[in-house]
């Protein structure tokens, strides 16, 4: 029988450019508001679990270790998680084995990216993450993958561009009352459809910002979760899936994997009717249309998000509150620490601790991330 | 809940595969893992990946770790350490009770990189120490130092050492470095860095290994007896290095040993990119004799008291990177099965010059 995990506390730093903060400062404050939040210094962790994107942003090998200079950390485990865009909340999915197995009791996750590093833009590393004799020589970047992927949702469910950019609309207006948010606002649809196009169907404002920032979790084993506080968060599902390196071979209208990952989830903790048993949903927005193309996968109804949206029940007072956070679009993109702040959010919600962001009746939540060649889905579902 | 290894297999350490890639090394790995362990991958609940991007020349290596292996829309998970750290992280998933049967895969073609002295030297700081341009044989060559005056030893030791391995890997036909050599030989191989002579450094080699970890004892041909992986003195501008010392190895050698119950095991496979990395790691354990007394003796030889690398180690097979746990986990199952041995203890560092590893009791079932 499985050790039943919580998240017993949470910090974050800004997300934003942090210039002249170093990877290593951004880790030590997100550290410093966690273990502040659960009224516990680092002597009482067992394990650390880092969690941070592509080497290249920093300019460090094997740059999981940079954590080793943020933390008093000698005699402890310290372990990297990688798994590209998903690693935000891969990291809190590799949190939950270690204890969940017994080995450790109080375990630290800390997920972090430091974007503005990259001159003159981070988009331009985007390129070394394609297969380096079929792909690269074709000097692809994200943008352009996404806006097949895009077009393809648009086509198979006959979506507007109208539609979709009510999911900007929503999320940024949600992050205004996200205290570390980046990019919070009142815009409209026009003011999306209007901003600059960058790779058709994909306008500017359809797009996260490049961020920094870090986020830290504290996992604990029930019986510690209930010394340190009287409002565990339950991490009772979690999953990971990974498709094929090979993108081009599947069609990218569903993202089966992350599908799958959900299914995972769901059965380790119990839900059978997403709908009906989830009050609140995280899923991973880099782009506007990947909430709904990913809140599918969620619900496992290909073309459900996009009539949820339509009738306003993605709002955060609607009746499946999707991104109340305000999401990547909203507070930000430190690609791994973005996924951790999906998970932070679910944390404060379920625990009662989202001030204005929070959603009435909140018990059951789930947060997601998705990332590589769109292939990886990491799923958690949380309780309170 | 016990943790059993099923099956491992392996690509046979070689300086350089020609017209074989890192999927097809993965693959033929994978494959021989399936055979020993008598599954197929429709058993396999999850795949643990150690990978590490400027080594792979690409980024977000774990995109390119499931086809190969059988991995496709299963639990995958990538570890940015050493292969060793990974097959933890695999035991602890399967400790869990949601996943029956988890393989952890590592694999290194070194023979692909150009810049392998500057992908090392760009783990540390930028500002402080990169500006410097240390050789990591500069670093090791430090920690030797340092480890030789400590302990009263003399560099000779460390030659102790190479011949030992080298020698050992003459039984062993994943080897690709094995040699009947002498400490003469080693002692005149040259300096790369004073005190270590190119005898003493462990030569790059293509490798992969799968290791298949079961919680079916049907299955189960060794037990996991006990983990540990520890940061030690580790920082990136190398300020609160203790040279001379393996401290990491202290921290999870003895989670290991403690959770497995015992103090002492009948041999050790040690990931050692360096002789004297070696001899660091070992001071972690409890021996019979003061350990320089040991290795002058031949203690660590294949017959002596506690035998040290008797597969040959990194020096004697070659250093897959990332993949030198997994490449020591793989020699000890096979040897613990051979028959010889019933317990072993395998401990890699995570990097050439990094002070974190891990640590493994392994035991065969009698």
């Amino acid at each position: 029988m499985r050790n039943r995990v919580a998240i017993v506390g949470a910090g974050m730093t800004y997300f934003r450019s942090m210039q002249p903060l170093t990877s290593q400062e951004l880790v030590f404050e997100a550290v410093k508001k966690c273990l502040d939040d659960c009224g516990l210094s680092f002597k009482d962790v067992d394990a650390v679990v880092a969690g941070t994107a592509p080497d290249a942003f920093d300019g460090y090998h094997h740059k999981g270790l940079l954590a080793a200079d943020s933390i008093d950390g000698m005699g402890k485990m310290l372990s990297r998680i990688f798994v590209g865009g998903g690693t935000g909340v891969g990291v809190a999915v590799a949190g939950w084995w270690h204890v969940a197995s017994g080995v450790f009791d109080k375990v630290l996750v800390v997920a972090w990216e430091k974007m503005s590093h990259p001159y003159p833009h981070a988009q331009a590393l985007f390129r070394t993450i394609f297969e380096p004799v079929l792909e690269q020589p074709l000097g692809p970047n994200l943008i352009w993958i996404f806006a097949l992927e895009m077009r393809r949702y648009m086509e198979m469910h006959k979506l507007s561009k109208e539609l979709i950019a009510r999911v900007a609309v929503k999320n940024k207006s949600n992050a205004l009352d996200h205290p570390y948010a980046q990019l919070p606002a009142k815009i409209t649809v026009e003011d999306v459809l209007k901003s600059p196009v960058l790779v058709w169907p994909v306008n500017r404002l359809d797009i996260s910002p490049t961020s920094d920032g870090a986020v830290a979790l504290l996992l604990a084993s029930e019986h510690e979760a209930r010394k340190i506080t009287d409002t565990p968060v339950w991490l009772d599902g979690v999953g990971a899936c990974l498709d094929s390196q090979f993108w081009t071979n599947r069609d990218l209208a569903y993202p089966y994997y992350v599908y799958l990952a959900a299914q995972q989830a769901y059965k380790m903790a119990g839900i059978t009717n997403p709908l009906k048993q989830i009050d609140v949903f995280e899923p991973y927005d880099p782009f506007t249309y990947k909430e709904l193309h990913h809140l599918d996968a969620l619900l496992g109804k290909p073309g459900l998000a996009p009539k949820l949206l339509a009738e306003g029940q993605l709002e955060r007072d609607g009746d499946y509150p999707t991104c109340p956070s305000g999401g990547l679009l909203g507070v930000g993109n430190p690609i791994a620490a973005a996924g951790l702040m999906k998970v932070a959010e679910l944390y404060w919600q379920l625990s009662g601790r989202a001030g204005k962001r929070q959603v009435p009746n909140a018990y059951v939540g789930v947060a997601q991330a998705w990332g590589d060649l769109m292939q990886v889905g990491q799923v958690v579902v949380c309780r309170s | 809940m016990d943790v059993w290894i099923a099956g491992v297999g392996e690509v046979p350490c070689k300086e350089r595969y020609v017209g074989m890639d890192f999927r097809e090394m993965l693959y033929s790995a994978a494959k021989k893992a399936y055979q020993d362990a008598e599954m197929t991958p429709a058993e396999i609940d999850g795949i643990v990946s150690s990978g590490m991007d400027f080594y792979e020349g690409v980024s977000i290596t774990d995109s390119y770790t499931p086809d190969q292996v059988g991995g496709r829309l299963k639990f995958n998970t990538l570890v940015s350490n050493d292969g060793l750290n990974a097959f933890i992280h695999g035991y602890m998933l399967v400790r869990t009770g949601h996943f029956r049967s988890v393989m952890v895969t590592a694999y290194a073609k070194p023979s692909n990189i150009l810049n392998y002295p500057e992908i090392v030297l760009n783990t540390f700081d930028p500002h402080i120490v990169r500006p410097l341009c240390p050789h990591h044989y500069v670093i090791a060559a430090l920690d030797a130092n340092a480890y030789l005056r400590k302990n009263n030893a003399d560099a000779m030791d460390l030659s102790l050492v190479a011949v030992k391995n080298k020698k050992n890997a003459l039984s062993n036909p994943s080897a690709a470095y094995a040699e009947n050599t002498t400490v003469e030989s080693v002692e005149k191989s040259g300096y790369v860095s004073e005190p270590l002579k190119n005898g003493h450094v462990a030569k790059l080699a293509d490798y992969a290994a799968a290791v298949i970890l079961t919680s079916d004892r049907r299955h189960g041909k060794v037990a996991v007896k006990g983990v540990g992986q520890a940061l030690g003195r580790h920082s990136s501008d190398l300020a609160s290095r203790d040279w001379g010392t393996a401290s990491w190895a202290r921290f999870a050698v003895s989670k290991a040993f403690g959770q497995a119950g015992i103090k002492k095991v009948d041999f050790a496979e040690v990931a050692e990119p360096f002789a004297h990395t070696e001899l660091m790691v070992l001071e972690a354990l409890e021996l019979e004799q003061p350990l320089l007394k040991m290795l002058r003796n031949g203690g660590f030889d294949v017959h002596g008291q506690m035998p040290v690398n008797p597969s040959g180690g990194c020096i004697g097979m070659g250093y897959p990177l990332n993949a030198a746990g997994l490449q020591r986990l793989a020699q000890s199952v096979k040897l613990l099965i051979s028959g010889e041995w019933t317990t072993c203890l395998t401990a890699s560092p995570d990097g050439e010059v990094v002070d974190a590893g891990s640590a493994v009791v392994l035991s065969r079932e009698v």
